[in-house]
């Protein structure tokens, strides 16, 4: 079991943080909460209620390995290149249902483990790692159209410690609206 | 001859809903005009003339074969605003059946997919088959039904054509269709190339991706044979690649314009089309993988262009993307003359070694669905678009000239007479040219469909 306990409070917290990091476009402090190896998923469903499970041989609407490819996504954001990306939406993160449970062995990281091709860290000499699941209501203003379009999302986070200091090794995003309105992107979820 | 952009108002700008085909396509070769009225893409009547007289009147996607493996698997699509279901029935064929219940209509099917040996309606609990045969009528007995109705037909309502080309289905709600081989024409030669490259067949990904645009859906017809594009809309995308390491199989950048690389179009009537290029961002390692899963007999002629990057396009509704790192296929659902739905898939060979399949999906996913680093851009262009056609008072655009002017066009293209394209126009330039003349087919059958059974 981890020796460092992340109580609810401190796991809800943390998730609310990242939350407001999107809401008011902190992209470098929201890059920071990432371990540099963090994967970052979206499924997408293959069945009315199956979400696909495994990146490697089935489609997500994103699959990023390293935290690299979410630096390329802020870039397109605060760049002046993607048509997409301008002007950027505002957008208001709600999150409840927050649910947090240690992850102690291999098994535990296993269902934690949003790449799902098995992994061998996390085992119970290593780093302390939590599970925090929780749901997540997007609500996006468009300026194009002034239109507010929702995303519906469960995320599904993996937190550990670096140096001391909480960061998502993994975080899954289950998109329950899944016939996506023109752009689906990083701060829209 | 007329001074061709010259804003100017036409009968189709009256607001009446009398709307004359004719006057929204400007078409005249020998005077190199080719311009396309602002009301095709904005009036809801086009609209409804188009899913009249295209989508529920000629052949239309519906999917692969091999989306139905097993006997009694089926999907559901809509053929323009008309919902059907394709079935495998218990005798292993495929059928395409009017998903609405002979007695009041209701939809029998409402799922996306699955496996049913019967569809129930859930209304009055009719049942049929799944080859869509009427199996039961709830208390036919005690119903005092006329007479007639014991003789009568209450099967689900085939589609008038249904048709297979190797894999790929098409349906049409009209009989008054050539064969569905006639109707491909050449443009067959270009899915050939795709199926040259799975000795098993071609397969979806599984994942399903649906989004939606706020803008026509010719915009996404143009928009997928146009080079032109590229390097503006895409140019966030052509950075991050800039920045990107090389990968093993497709960490490249695209072929710049100074790579002279050539570029070209073939248009084969009935709307259909493709724009080519003679390189891709594949890496030699993965052209190599790539070639040695191609069909074993394949000639040295097609294992070229297989590794050549193209853009399909087959009227109305089906767009493939060929960039060798990954191919897409998407279908278009027009849902208003403002608003499209289009389901993409990543396309695949059946059997593909999993570091190849796993890196196909990576570059499928990197490019394409609205989460991706191209197809958002597009997206959005789409809905400028949309809005800036609102500037009727604009007049004409000039959105479909690049390639028009034959004078300094090559007088032949040795790759329509090495390909034996022999009824197909084409554009043959660098990677500059950003051809427009490629849409021109598709504007050409658009017309022919909206006036062949009411003129004008």
């Amino acid at each position: 079991m981890p020796t460092t306990q992340l109580s609810p409070d401190a796991a809800a917290a943390f998730v609310y943080a990242e939350a407001l990091c999107l809401d008011e476009q902190r992209w470098q402090d929201w890059l920071a909460l990432y371990a540099d190896d963090a994967v970052y998923w979206i499924p997408s469903w293959k069945d009315d209620h199956v979400t696909t499970e495994d990146p490697a041989t089935e489609v997500s609407f994103m699959h990023a390995a390293g935290r690299g490819r979410l630096e390329e996504r802020v870039k397109r954001a605060s760049g002046t290149k993607s048509v997409a990306s301008m002007p950027l939406p505002r957008t208001l993160h709600c999150i409840s249902n927050v649910i947090v449970s240690p992850v102690a062995d291999t098994a535990d990281a296993a269902i934690a483990d949003t790449t799902a091709t098995g992994t061998t860290a996390g085992t119970a000499s290593g780093p302390a790692r939590w599970r925090v699941q929780s749901n997540c209501v997007t609500q996006i203003y468009d300026l194009r159209n002034d239109g507010l379009k929702v995303m519906a999302c469960r995320y599904d986070h993996l937190l550990t410690e670096v140096d001391g200091a909480l960061r998502i090794a993994r975080k899954k995003i289950v998109l329950i609206n899944d016939n996506v309105p023109t752009v689906l992107d990083f701060y829209c979820v | 001859m007329t001074a061709p952009c010259t804003p100017d108002s036409s009968a189709a700008m009256n607001g009446t809903t009398d709307i004359d085909i004719n006057d929204l396509l400007d078409d005249r070769p020998a005077e190199q005009v080719f311009r396309v009225h602002r009301d095709a893409y904005t009036d809801p009547h086009v609209f409804e003339r188009e899913q009249q007289d295209i989508f529920e009147s000629t052949w239309v996607f519906v999917g692969l074969a091999n989306q139905l493996p097993r006997p009694h698997d089926f999907f559901t699509v809509t053929l323009g605003r008309q919902p059907v279901i394709v079935s495998r029935n218990g005798d292993g064929e495929i059928r395409c059946l009017l998903n609405s219940c002979r007695h009041r209509g209701m939809v029998v099917c409402p799922q996306r997919s699955g496996n049913r040996k019967t569809h129930t309606c859930r209304y009055h609990g009719w049942v049929y088959g799944s080859g869509g045969e009427n199996m039961f009528v709830t208390d036919q007995a005690e119903g005092r039904y006329p007479a007639w109705f014991a003789k009568d037909n209450h099967d689900l309502v085939p589609v008038a054509r249904f048709g297979n080309y190797r894999g790929f289905l098409f349906a049409s709600l009209s009989p008054d269709v050539p064969p569905l081989e006639t109707h491909l024409g050449d443009a067959r030669f270009f899915l050939d190339l795709i199926l040259d490259q799975a000795p098993q067949g071609l397969e979806y990904v599984p994942g399903d991706i649906r989004y939606t645009f706020n803008a026509n859906w010719k915009l996404q017809i143009e928009n997928s044979l146009d080079m032109y594009h590229f390097a503006s809309t895409h140019a966030s995308y052509v950075e991050l690649l800039a920045r990107r390491k090389p990968d093993a199989f497709a960490g490249g950048m695209p072929p710049s314009p100074a790579d002279a690389a050539e570029q070209g179009t073939f248009s084969f009537g009935r709307g259909h089309a493709v724009m080519w290029r003679g390189k891709s961002r594949a890496s030699p390692e993965l052209l190599a993988r790539r070639r040695a899963g191609y069909v074993a007999d394949i000639s040295e002629l097609r294992a070229k262009w297989a590794g050549s990057a193209r853009n399909v396009t087959i009227f109305p509704n089906l767009q493939i993307v060929d960039n060798v790192t990954s191919v897409m296929l998407r279908v278009l659902h027009p849902l208003a003359v403002d608003k499209t739905e289009m389901h993409t898939h990543c396309l695949a060979p059946v059997g593909e070694d999993a570091d190849l399949r796993a890196a196909r999906i990576r570059d499928y996913e990197d490019f394409f669905n609205p989460s991706g680093l191209a197809t958002p851009d597009d997206n959005v262009i789409y809905e400028h678009s949309q809005a800036g056609f609102k500037a009727m008072a604009a007049g004409w655009t000039a959105g479909h000239l690049r390639g028009i002017n034959p004078e300094g066009a090559p007088a032949a293209n040795k790759y329509a007479q090495e390909l034996g394209l022999t009824n197909a126009d084409w554009s043959l330039g660098s990677r500059a040219l950003g051809d427009e003349t490629c849409f021109h087919d598709a504007y050409r059958e658009w017309r022919r469909l909206l006036t062949q059974h009411r003129p004008g």
